[in-house]
């Protein structure tokens, strides 16, 4: 009987320690009581391309630049980007610029594109050093987009 | 006699354990002040100083279990204050599947007694805000 008693009192004080809070009110003749939380909106960045990113894009030959497509960017609160390129290009060839629309892409992390409008879209156009004409062959290009929070 | 034989077992009972006699004195005070006083307890199994995130698509958030039970049937409301910003309301508190009133002239009314469920705040707004802290009151009336 005892044992089913010490085991009581331990639920309960336990049941006491788990809960984050308890308060007791007396009607008199009301009560009240108040609790402040603080909330936050979750954010997203939806990502829409209109182009087939496993068909070849030809490079201009002036400009060194290849556009692709039309890309945009979407969030429902202000964001940073930047990019970074993978390591498949050919020797000697590097990306120089990433443009969305007029809007050129930083790749640094430590000063990202800031889309303080919430919304980036335009044409993508890359741009390649003048080695990029001495490459024969087709070549493949990574981008990887890294967003963050305004 | 068989009630006195009862009575003295029990008397018998307190007086060799004397850890008896106070969960016999424990109980007394407990009922006593359960039947003085028309009190309501609220426990809540969440961590109110984390922050909550809303869901941008149902614009909700689920906070967490509360319970609230009392010794006497009650009735209440709760009036959710919004700080920080002027953007967002608040549209309905929700323990379970019941919403809370948030008029003071029509509250909830509680006949079982108690109240206990996952609490879950909906919130209107059209653009969504940085972080946000929401004063909510809950007024307690008995019935």
């Amino acid at each position: 009987m005892r044992k089913v008693f010490v085991v009581l009192v331990t639920l309960i004080l336990a049941s006491f320690i788990f809960a984050a809070g308890s308060v007791s009110l007396r009607l008199n003749p009301n009560a009240s009581w108040s609790q402040t939380l603080t909330f936050f909106v979750r954010q997203w960045i939806r990502v829409t391309w209109d182009y087939d990113e496993t068909q070849a894009f030809a490079i201009d030959d002036t400009s060194y630049t290849a556009t692709v497509g039309n890309i945009e960017f979407k969030s429902n609160k202000s964001f940073k980007l930047y990019y970074g390129i993978g390591n498949t290009l050919p020797s000697g060839v590097n990306v120089v610029s990433v443009k969305v629309g007029s809007v050129v892409l930083s790749n640094s992390s430590t000063t990202p594109t800031e889309v303080s409008t919430k919304l980036l879209s335009g044409v993508l156009e890359i741009g390649f050093n003048p080695e990029v004409l001495n490459v024969e062959n087709d070549f493949s290009v990574k981008f990887d987009f890294t967003f963050l929070p305004f | 006699m068989k009630k006195l034989r009862i009575l003295l077992k029990i008397h018998n009972h307190v007086s060799i354990f004397g850890f008896g006699r106070i969960l016999v004195f424990l109980f007394a005070l407990i009922f006593s002040s359960l039947a003085l006083s028309q009190t309501i307890n609220i426990e809540w199994y969440y961590d109110e100083g984390t922050t909550f995130i809303i869901d941008e698509i149902y614009q909700r958030v689920s906070i967490g279990t509360i319970y609230i039970y009392s010794n006497v049937k009650f009735k209440f409301y709760v009036i959710p204050k919004v700080l920080d910003v002027q953007s967002v309301t608040v549209t309905g508190v929700r323990i379970k599947n019941q919403f809370i009133s948030m008029n003071p002239s029509s509250p909830t009314i509680v006949t079982n007694k108690w109240v206990y469920g996952t609490m879950v705040i909906y919130f209107s707004y059209i653009e969504p805000p940085e972080d946000f802290k929401v004063e909510f009151t809950f007024v307690f009336l008995p019935l």
